[in-house]
């Protein structure tokens, strides 16, 4: 990678991040939530993205954001009311900012018919203020410039600065201050300093090791530049700093006319038409931007007073880490075994010391975990655009609240949760809410609500995506079911069974296709999206008053705690999320139907038991069942089965490993794990037993009315 | 309304102990005598924006008043004015 696309790379990154403040700020906005504070990070959100997408030549980008930066900046300084419809426009156009980001990632041609329409939206706002785009630039426009300090021509003996100088807290701490530093300027010449005093927060907020200020300093000065650096010599570690130099022009009234903003205009200009250029100023425009950022996480509306410095290290990085865990894990197992083997588990020191070990390990486990989990507010931030365009899309009116959204998930399922997720927000503003004609007949608000939410539920992570509609027509979703031939006319089903129906492949309750929905990509997709995550979905419904999608997942695809059970000579595990209880079958709770069917009454309900030796092929007869012990599972749809095994040897940790990665798909089995004498186990997954055990039962009972 | 004197030296330290004698101060109208300061750091300027703020969200009346030359003199070259430290309500 050359150093040009690493810092392309770092600018996506920035990108991302300030794209997201952007889309809460604007948010906050329409909540009226929203102080002059949000405007102001907004507005900062789009300048940063404005300026550093310059230094790289993405003119549509700077163009754009430009556009965008004008109409916030009315709107910061009052000149512009954030009407309705005005907030419309900036939802769109955010939206769009990010399309273009993506289009710059992947180095294509954004939508210039789209770029083309919002240009005009924006304008029409900025026309409707009477404000002539030309000067909306001044004093705020600041593009910094190269240290080019050619000798100037016509004998002028000035020198004109222009100083940025955001302090962190480390240059209060190490004993320095800004008074001494912007008097020692003075010193030089004449100065007109700015300060930026926006961030300071109400003083219960207010914290004396935050930074909340920051200057920018005009000089002018007959002295070389190298003054100007000594002054911040000692701080330029702890400080963002950019020094810039223009020709002074002829004029003395200079800070009446104000050209800086021109001359930063024409730099950009001549910026965005030459990259090469552009290197040159990528480091500080970065720079501005990170400091932007420190103050950003410091003042926040979520910003956490002693928000620690961070970096960023590349996921292969933390997955090669987990791995390495992962093996630790084993080979600790393994450690066990040998000791076991050698006789020395009666010794304590033994005992300790690996006892010491392990949980080292799963401490140290714990913590990369941690590093990969990631809140989903990333994931939900992207559906309020969903929401946005789905409502545009159908005509309705539909608000989307989010509840949770710091609630953690590991990484890779971020980034498998965003279409699955994507699906059934659609899903749920096309067929879940009823138009606004219909809402007012029920008595309904017109606008559709649609809650997305996440917590933390006994070790899973649960996601639930409600509307506040019509609930599903059961009768309907019934027809349709038989028109498609997906059951039998007839066929008696309990609600949650219709409602189940949602998810088989090729139902769409939709005759006709949409913009959104009926394409027959359906919910199935959603659920082996989500089962893929080792989650399931669920739904709950109930008439006028709205359908609820649950989803839980697992909040790791790297380890499972797991029963570690016999099989014939083979040692298998089950996830003990899916286990209800154990036990040893007793002749008074088992009933037999036909020649091999068996039952378990538990609990008053009789539950098929299947002896997954046999399903696997371990064994081919059935082995007796007072020989074993039974585990009953349960799965997310409140199906049950009996699985009769060997023995029970164990509960662990198991570390995954993906066995359609290395060999193939194997029914009934998730992934796979090494035990701690080198042997691999399979992990079964409850699911699939379920579900074939309720086939299985279907063709014994087949063959029975078939044969009487 | 309460007064508050504002000590000699107004640096990072003494702006965390001056801030914390305001926030139970909170609520009420109050005026601050600037005229002891000899030296007003950055971060004491910071506080005494923080709590300006802070008064005028809450609607309350706030003023620093008699800023001795070096304290006037330090907002300047922090390219403030004393007239942003004031909130005044109408009755």
């Amino acid at each position: 990678m050359s150093d040009m696309d690493e810092f392309l790379e770092m600018f996506f990154v920035e990108c991302d991040e300030l794209l997201e403040a952007l889309s809460t700020g604007l948010r906050a906005m329409d909540s009226a939530t929203g102080d002059v504070e949000t405007v102001h990070s907004v507005f900062r959100a789009v300048h940063s993205m404005k300026g550093a997408a310059a230094a790289f030549g993405l003119s549509d980008l700077v163009t754009f954001a430009h556009r965008f930066e004008t109409v916030l900046d009315e709107l910061r300084s009052e000149k512009l009311d954030a009407t309705q419809s005005v907030m419309v426009t900036l939802h769109r156009s955010s939206d769009f900012l990010s399309d273009l980001v993506t289009a710059a990632r992947q180095s294509e041609c954004a939508d210039q018919a789209r770029l083309k329409e919002l240009l005009n939206e924006l304008d029409d706002i900025i026309g409707h203020e009477d404000v002539s785009t030309e000067d909306e630039d001044e004093g705020i426009e600041f593009v910094p410039l190269t240290l080019d300090l050619t000798p100037l021509d016509g004998g002028t003996p000035l020198n004109t600065f222009q100083i940025i100088f955001s302090p962190d807290a480390e240059l209060y701490r190490s004993g320095n201050d800004p008074v001494a530093l912007l008097f020692s300027l003075q010193q030089l010449g004449e100065t007109e300093v700015t300060i930026d005093h926006a961030l300071v927060p109400l003083l219960r907020d207010w914290r004396a090791e935050e930074t909340y200020l920051s200057w920018k300093v005009t000089l002018i000065t007959d002295e070389p530049v190298g003054k100007v650096n000594e002054i911040f010599e000692f701080v330029a570690d702890c400080a963002a700093i950019e020094i810039s130099s223009f020709e002074q022009p002829i004029q003395n009234d200079f800070f009446e006319k104000n050209p800086v903003a021109t001359v930063g205009s024409q730099e950009q200009k001549e910026l965005a038409n030459n990259p090469q250029n552009a290197e040159e100023h990528k480091s500080v425009e970065l720079d501005e931007n990170k400091s932007e950022k420190a103050a950003k996480t410091s003042n926040g509306p979520g910003g956490n007073a002693n928000a620690a410095a961070s970096i960023r290290v590349s996921l292969e990085r933390v997955d090669k880490l987990m791995n390495m865990i992962g093996e630790l894990v084993i080979k600790e197992a393994m450690l066990y075994q040998v000791i076991e083997t050698a006789g020395l588990t009666n010794q304590p020191d033994v005992v300790s010391a690996l006892d010491g070990i392990r949980q080292l390990a799963g401490d140290i486990q714990e913590s990369v975990m941690s590093i990969r989990a990631q809140p989903l507010k990333l994931v939900f931030q992207r559906m309020h655009r969903i929401v946005r365009e789905a409502a545009d899309a159908t005509g309705k009116k539909v608000r989307l609240d989010t509840i949770g959204e710091n609630t953690e998930v590991d990484k890779t399922m971020i980034e498998r949760l965003i279409d699955p997720l994507t699906h059934m927000i659609r899903n749920s503003v096309d067929h879940g809410l009823e138009d606004a004609v219909t809402r007012q007949r029920r008595g309904k608000a017109l606008e559709g609500t649609i809650t997305l939410s996440a917590a933390h539920r006994s070790g899973r992570v649960l996601i639930e995506v409600s509307d506040d509609g019509g609930g599903i027509d059961r009768e309907r979703v019934r027809k349709i079911a038989e028109d498609r031939g997906l059951i039998a006319p007839g066929t008696q089903l309990s609600s949650s069974e219709i409602d189940s129906l949602l998810f088989l492949p090729g139902f769409s309750s939709k005759e006709q296709v949409s913009a959104l929905s009926g394409r027959g990509v359906g919910l199935d997709v959603v659920r082996r999206e989500i089962m893929s995550l080792g989650g399931r979905v669920m739904i709950q419904s109930t008439e006028n008053k709205g359908t609820k999608f649950s989803i839980t997942l697992p909040l790791t695809l790297a380890v499972l705690e797991g029963m570690l059970i016999q099989l014939g000579d083979q040692s298998m595990v089950l996830p003990i999320t899916a286990v209800q209880e154990t036990l040893r079958p007793s002749s008074s709770c088992l009933h037999y139907v036909g020649k091999t069917g068996k039952l378990l009454l538990n609990r008053g309900e009789l539950i098929p038991i299947v002896d997954i030796a046999c399903t696997f092929g371990i064994r081919d007869e059935p082995a007796p069942l007072e020989d074993g012990v039974l585990i009953v599972i349960e799965n997310d749809s409140h199906r049950r089965a009996a699985l009769f095994v060997d023995a029970i040897f164990d509960q662990r940790q198991v570390v995954i490993k993906s066995l359609e990665e290395n060999y193939g798909k194997i029914p009934g089995v998730s992934a796979a794990t090494i035990l701690g004498d080198g042997n691999i186990a399979l992990i079964i997954d409850p699911e699939e037993i379920i579900f074939a055990s309720g086939m299985e039962h279907a063709r014994n009972n087949l063959k029975i009315a078939a044969y009487g | 309304m309460p007064d508050i004197q504002l000590p000699e030296i107004l640096d990072q330290r003494a702006a965390q102990k001056v801030a914390t004698l305001l926030i139970e101060e909170i609520g009420k109208p109050i005026k601050l005598d600037a005229s002891a300061i000899t030296r007003l750091g950055t971060i004491g300027v910071e506080m005494l924006l923080a709590a300006q703020r802070q008064w005028q969200s809450d609607g309350v009346a706030f003023e620093v008043c008699d800023w001795s030359a070096n304290a006037e003199k330090a907002i300047a070259t922090l390219g403030l004015s004393t007239t942003q430290f004031q909130v005044e309500v109408q009755s």
